[in-house]
């Protein structure tokens, strides 16, 4: 009996110590020093950073001090209280080095004994570069220290046992580096970063398993919070539900669009985060959340270049119409009372031979006024601006939607064009 | 309505590919698309100027656009100088700060169109110098569709015409 008590006891030393031995070696993996920024620069692109992290909405308590955290987390295994993350050398994060506040950010630990718990999203944040993180280690550094001692969590056993998370970060915690898609462009891929990133998305919308961990097969797919459902806000989930990338943007910068409103978590991060970023990086998180954008990368003159000859082989007349005449004439030929001229019914479109219409769309037309507030026009000559065949293009499709009689009238070619403007 | 697929150069940046209306007028593009806000919608109907545009053609010459009556689909693939654009590490450009100096405007919202005007007005003449008695004359073309309801054009002229004399590069004698 007391052997076998022996032994147990010494396989769970031996256990004991292989986890120990496991934590120092792979439980914080070294990072390089380097030193803090304090250039108002740097420190300003962690301004930013750290709003598109949304560090603040759980590093604040309410109505506390901004970032000095005591801010109650409550998880299946028990509460949580967020740490002072203001440069405080006793209760907060003073002195501390910027290769500790990437193995915070990235790993979850700085130190074998005392890990983070994953409700600070290092799930996700392995994904930020260095670079951002040392910027958010400037920022942070540089903001009034406030001295308030966090409030000890209330964790049940024997999740309270915090090495223990080194376990769970070995199942659970992936170290990736973010790896742009090339195939992808620009913006899908800083939308990405964002997302999946710094902006943590997945943290409230991807759903977790029983030990708290979020299940990558269902990303982004949804998942209870509390009271409340963060939906599904896969590409497919977002656009069976009306959304478009534009009023995503929109919801970002307002917490409001036709789709309705943010409220509950979904509204601090609103508040707190998304619409203090950029309108490009709006528009970069709504083209990944929808998938919404090409496979052809979008920088470079090349693809500018080929785009816009795409564009331009495409126009049909219909497309030369909206983009070239339209604005003034309305998409229905509707025109502007006693401004410009309607050209639903007008009579000019009707002439057999198209001389006047083409002459017009060819030199624009100087301003017909009659009185201070009765005159038309004056309208751009697109001479050059259209090709005689673009020209035909446009005139054809005035002709056939808004000329009366159109069904008796001939079709235009480029040669007839360049016969009239000779 | 029918969408087409856009990029451009804005300001030195590529924008796009965005998949836009082909009814989308241009200011709305650089507006919503693009969150740049300086390019102003006055009258719609292309008499007022105020949204103006420089557009840069590949010969190096360049040429401003109204942005109320023209698509988006226009700009496909050209290179758009925005007021965004003018002022460089914080510091106006030459155009900007005369209006500034000569106090040229009250309101503002006519200025950007302004600017853009007076911008490829300034750069026409670093091309092309022209005699300084017909600098009036010249001003008066360029600027002469710009319509502005506060300062009574007078002290955007002033601030053209004394940057335009003050530059020997711009101007010939005579």
């Amino acid at each position: 009996m007391r052997r076998w008590l022996g032994r147990l006891l010494g396989l769970a030393l031996l256990g004991l110590l292989g986890y120990a031995a496991f934590a120092f070696f792979w439980g914080v993996p070294s990072v390089a020093e380097r030193p803090t920024a304090t250039d108002a620069e740097t420190i300003a692109a962690g301004k930013y950073l750290a709003a598109a992290g949304d560090c603040t909405s759980c590093h604040t308590a309410e109505g506390g001090e901004k970032y000095a955290g005591g801010y109650p987390i409550e998880t299946p295994f028990g509460r949580l209280y967020s740490s002072n993350i203001t440069p405080d050398p006793e209760t907060g994060i003073g002195g501390m080095t910027s290769a500790a506040f990437y193995q915070l950010i990235a790993y979850g630990a700085d130190s074998v004994l005392s890990p983070l718990y994953p409700a600070m999203p290092y799930t996700s944040f392995h994904y930020v570069t260095r670079e951002d993180s040392d910027a958010l280690h400037a920022y942070f550094m540089s903001i009034t220290p406030v001295n308030a001692p966090a409030k000890p969590n209330e964790m049940y056993f024997p999740l309270n046992i915090r090495p223990l998370m080194f376990g769970w970060n070995l199942l659970f915690a992936s170290r990736e580096p973010f790896r742009a898609n090339p195939q992808k462009d620009e913006a899908w891929n800083r939308g990405a970063y964002l997302v999946e990133g710094l902006g943590h998305c997945g943290e409230c919308h991807t759903p977790r398993n029983l030990l708290g961990a979020m299940d990558s097969s269902e990303a982004l797919a949804g998942a209870t919070i509390e009271d409340f459902k963060a939906p599904d806000i896969r590409p497919e989930g977002l656009r069976a539900r009306g959304w478009t990338r534009e009023n995503l943007a929109l919801y970002f910068k307002t917490g409001a669009s036709p789709q309705g409103s943010a409220f509950s978590e979904m509204f601090l991060a609103v508040k707190n985060s998304l619409r203090l970023l950029s309108h490009q990086d709006r528009m970069a998180i709504a083209t990944y959340l929808l998938n919404g954008s090409d496979d052809t990368p979008s920088t470079g003159e090349a693809t500018v270049a080929a785009l816009s000859d795409k564009a331009r082989a495409n126009r049909s007349g219909q497309s030369l119409y909206l983009s070239h005449c339209s604005l003034c004439h309305g998409p229905q030929g509707q025109g502007v009372p006693q401004t410009m001229p309607p050209l639903k019914g007008n009579s000019t479109l009707a002439q057999a031979g198209g001389t006047n219409l083409i002459q017009v769309i060819a030199q624009g037309i100087k301003m017909q006024g009659m009185s201070p507030t009765l005159g038309y026009g004056p309208m751009p000559a697109f001479r050059d601006r259209l090709s005689a065949a673009q020209m035909a293009e446009v005139a054809n499709y005035v002709r056939s939607v808004f000329a009366p009689g159109a069904e008796q009238l001939p079709s235009l070619t480029a040669a007839d064009v360049q016969k009239i403007l000779q | 309505m029918p969408t087409t697929k856009i990029a451009m150069t804005v300001n030195g940046q590529t924008v796009g590919p965005h998949e836009v209306s082909d009814g989308l007028a241009m200011v709305d593009y650089l507006h919503d698309y693009l969150g740049l806000t300086g390019t102003k919608f006055g009258c719609g109907i292309g008499v007022c100027h105020a949204c103006v545009v420089i557009v840069d053609e590949p010969d190096g010459t360049s040429r401003t656009m109204r942005t109320c009556i023209n698509g988006a689909l226009q700009f496909a693939g050209k290179a758009v100088r925005t007021v965004e654009g003018h002022a460089k590490d914080g510091k106006l450009s030459d155009v900007q700060q005369a209006f500034v100096d000569h106090f040229s405007f009250q309101c503002g919202y006519c200025t950007s169109g302004f600017v853009n005007q007076a911008t490829r007005l300034v750069e026409e003449l670093e091309r092309k110098p022209i005699a300084k008695s017909q600098v009036e004359t010249k001003l008066a073309d360029a600027l002469g569709e710009h319509i502005c309801r506060c300062t009574g054009y007078v002290r955007y002229y002033e601030a053209i015409r004394d940057l335009v004399l003050a530059d020997p590069r711009l101007t010939t004698e005579g």
